[in-house]
C-alpha cells in the first residue's frame, strides 16, 4: 500500500467519522443515564389496557385485574369472588363503585361491580343481546359510565350497542343512535357541555344522554377518510376542547363545528393532560411511543419531553411500546402509561412518572 | 505455505548428520572406501536456522477467526446517575486477514462485532473495522502474536448510533495443529473514544473493553 493510498484511506475514514455522527446523541452518556427497571413480576411482559384508582388502591386491567395499595409497590392479581379464571377485564369507576366487564371463567361475558373491592355483584337489568360474545368496553366521560355490548346482527355481522350504567344497574335501552353500530367505540369523552362518541369512522355527539345524533354538518367532521390509515384512532378532552386522533393528525374543536388540526405521525391513540403537559401516544406500526408538549399543536418526541426526564429513560421504558392509555392521578401527582410491553425481559405493562412540584421523576416500571 | 525449498533444506538438514557419519565411520573389516568426491557443505545456513523460531515468511498470509467474551472496563468520565453497573458482560466475534511483509511482521485488517447488555435492558453493539499490524513468532508447536489496530467503530444503541475512532492492542498464543491450522487464545484491549463537538461536547466519553476469545488461524 503506497503512501498516497494510505493517506486517502485515512481521509476517507476521517470524513466518514465526522459526517456519520449524530452529534446530539451520546451512546456512552446515554448508557450512564440508564436506570435498571425493576417492576412487579405480575406486570412483566403483561399487556395493560387501563389503570384507575378506587378507594385507596390502584387497579390495572390486563389479562387479569391487578391491584396494589397506593402507598405500596407490588401488584397482585384480583380474585372475583374467589375466581381467578376470568380474562381480559375492562374497568371503570365513578368513585362509588368499581365496575368490571370480562370473560368469566365459564367463557361467558360478565358485568359486575364492587363497592368495597372485595365482594363482586352482577349488575342488574343487563340487556339480552342477540349473539352476545363480549362486553368489551367500559368508558367514563365526566361522571358517567358507559358500557359496550358486542353481539351479532341477523346477518351474523358484529354489532355494538352502548348503554349507560346507573349505579348498580344497566340502562333500560341503548343510547339513541348508538344501537347495533357496525364499528366498536374507540372512546367516549365529554367536552364543551356535550358527550362525544367516537368509532373508527364516525363521531356522534349529544347534549344529553338521551339524544345522540351525528353532527349535523358533515363538512364539520375532520376528513375525508382516505383509507384505513386515515381512521379515527383516539379521543380525549381537557374539559373545554375535544381532541381526536385521525390518521396521523390531531384534530381539535371547542364547539363541534369548527375544527383545527396539526399533522404529526402514526395513529394517535390516547391523550392526557397533566401539570401543563399534553401527551399523545402514537403507534404507526413501525414505531411507537408518545409526543409531548405544552399544547396539542406544539408536540415533540417524548424522548426530549419533561415527563420522561431524559432520552435514556425514555429509550428503556416507553419507546417502542404502543401505549394503550394514559391516566393522570391528580390526587397523588402520578402519571401512568399502560402499554403493550413486548416480550423482552424487564419490559413491563405499566409505567409511572411522579410530579414533585417542580420536576418529573421520569418513567419507572410499576 | 511456500515450503518446498524449505522442506528440501530441512530434509537436507536431517540427512546431513547421517551423511557425515558414513563418511568418517569405518570398521576394521571394511576396506577403505574409494575416494569420493568432496560433498557439498549441507549444513543449514543461518537464515534456515532462524526459520525454526520464526517460520512466518514474507509472502505468506493467514486468516484469523475468534469468538469469546466482551468485558466492559470503563466509560469515562464516570457520570452514572446511579452506582450500579451500566454495561454487562457480552460477546465478541472477529474475522481478520494478515499478510506478512517481512519475516514475522504482518499487516492486515479486522472486522469484529461485539454486544453488551445495558442496565436499562438495551443492547450496545460495537462493530470495529480496523487496520492491523502485528509481530508473529513461534516456538513450535506454539505460535505467538502481538499487535495493534486502528480504525473506526460503529456504535449502535437502540435506534441511534455513532461512528467513532477505534484502537485495539493485544496478544495471542496458538498451538499449531496442522501445517494449515492453529488454535489458541487471544486477548485484546479495546479503546473507543466517542467524541462530540460544539454544543454537545459534554457528551464526549471514552469507553474501554477487554475481549478474551478462542481463536483459529488458517495459514495460507
Amino acid at each position: 500500500m503506497n503512501i498516497q493510498r494510505g493517506a486517502l484511506l485515512c481521509l476517507f475514514f476521517g470524513v466518514l467519522c465526522i459526517s456519520s455522527c449524530d452529534n446530539s446523541f451520546g451512546v456512552f452518556a446515554g448508557i450512564q443515564q440508564e436506570i435498571e427497571q425493576r417492576g412487579s413480576d405480575s406486570l412483566e411482559k403483561a399487556i395493560v389496557t387501563d389503570i384507575i384508582s378506587f378507594k385507596g388502591r390502584y387497579y390495572a386491567a390486563g389479562t387479569k385485574l391487578y391491584s396494589r395499595g397506593i402507598a405500596d409497590s407490588d401488584w397482585e392479581p384480583v380474585a372475583l369472588n374467589g375466581d381467578t379464571g376470568y380474562l381480559v377485564p375492562r374497568i371503570a369507576t365513578d368513585g362509588v363503585n368499581l365496575y368490571i366487564a370480562c370473560i368469566g371463567s365459564g367463557g361467558t361475558p360478565a358485568l359486575m361491580y364492587t363497592s368495597d373491592g372485595a365482594a363482586w355483584t352482577a349488575l342488574g337489568s343487563q340487556p339480552s343481546i342477540a349473539g352476545l360474545s363480549a362486553i368489551d368496553g367500559l368508558y367514563k366521560a365526566g361522571s358517567t359510565i358507559f358500557v359496550q355490548f358486542h353481539g351479532l346482527n341477523t346477518d351474523s355481522k358484529h354489532v355494538y350497542s352502548i348503554y349507560v350504567i346507573n349505579g348498580t344497574a344497566v340502562s333500560a335501552a341503548p343510547l339513541g343512535g348508538l344501537d347495533k353500530l357496525e364499528s366498536p367505540m374507540v372512546g367516549i369523552a365529554q367536552a364543551a357541555g356535550r358527550f362525544w362518541y367516537l368509532t373508527t369512522t364516525k363521531i356522534f355527539s349529544g347534549n344529553a344522554l338521551a339524544a345522540v345524533v351525528l353532527p349535523a354538518a358533515t363538512q364539520a367532521l375532520p376528513g375525508p377518510f382516505v383509507g384505513k390509515d386515515d381512521y379515527f384512532t383516539g379521543i380525549g378532552s381537557d374539559g373545554t376542547k375535544l381532541y381526536i386522533g385521525k390518521g396521523d393528525s390531531i384534530w381539535a374543536t371547542g364547539n363541534g363545528t369548527a375544527w383545527t388540526s396539526k399533522k404529526y405521525q402514526g395513529a394517535l391513540r390516547c391523550f392526557v393532560f397533566a401539570q401543563g403537559r399534553f401527551l399523545a401516544g402514537y403507534d404507526d406500526g413501525g414505531s411507537s411511543g408518545y409526543l409531548e408538549g405544552p399544547a396539542y399543536d406544539s408536540l415533540a418526541d417524548g424522548k426530549i419531553g419533561l415527563v420522561t426526564l431524559n432520552d435514556a429513560i425514555y429509550g428503556t421504558t416507553l419507546s417502542g411500546k404502543p401505549i394503550n392509555t394514559f391516566w393522570w392521578d391528580q390526587a397523588n401527582n402520578r402519571l401512568f402509561a399502560a402499554v403493550c410491553p413486548g416480550t423482552k425481559n424487564r419490559a413491563y405493562g405499566l409505567y409511572s412518572s411522579s410530579w414533585d412540584g417542580t420536576a418529573w421523576s421520569g418513567w419507572s416500571a410499576e | 505455505m511456500k515450503n518446498k525449498p524449505a522442506l528440501l533444506l530441512c530434509l537436507a538438514m536431517l540427512m546431513a548428520p547421517s551423511s557425515m557419519q558414513r563418511i568418517f565411520a569405518q570398521t576394521p573389516s571394511e576396506t577403505p572406501p574409494e575416494a569420493k568426491p568432496t560433498e557439498p557443505d549441507t549444513s543449514a545456513p543461518d537464515d534456515i536456522k532462524e526459520q525454526a523460531t520464526n517460520p512466518f515468511m514474507p509472502g505468506e498470509s493467514c486468516i484469523t477467526l475468534s469468538a469469546g467474551l466482551q468485558i466492559p472496563v470503563f466509560m469515562l468520565p464516570d457520570e452514572r446517575v446511579t452506582d450500579d453497573t451500566k454495561l454487562k458482560l457480552g460477546g465478541a466475534f472477529s474475522l481478520g486477514y494478515q499478510y506478512f511483509v517481512l519475516r514475522g511482521f504482518s499487516l492486515g485488517g479486522t472486522l469484529a462485532c461485539a454486544f453488551d447488555g445495558t442496565a436499562g435492558g438495551r443492547t450496545l453493539y460495537t462493530v470495529p473495522i480496523s487496520f492491523r499490524m502485528a509481530y508473529w513468532w513461534a516456538a513450535l508447536p506454539f505460535e505467538f502474536s502481538a499487535g495493534g489496530e486502528i480504525g473506526i467503530a460503529i456504535l449502535r444503541l437502540g435506534s441511534n448510533g455513532m461512528i467513532t475512532p477505534f484502537f485495539k492492542t493485544g496478544i495471542a498464543a496458538y498451538w499449531k495443529i496442522t501445517p494449515a491450522w492453529s488454535l489458541g487464545l487471544q486477548t485484546n484491549f479495546w479503546l473507543v473514544p466517542e467524541i462530540h463537538g460544539g454544543d454537545y461536547s459534554s457528551l464526549t466519553r471514552v469507553g474501554a473493553f477487554v475481549d478474551v476469545s478462542l481463536a483459529a488461524v488458517y495459514h495460507i
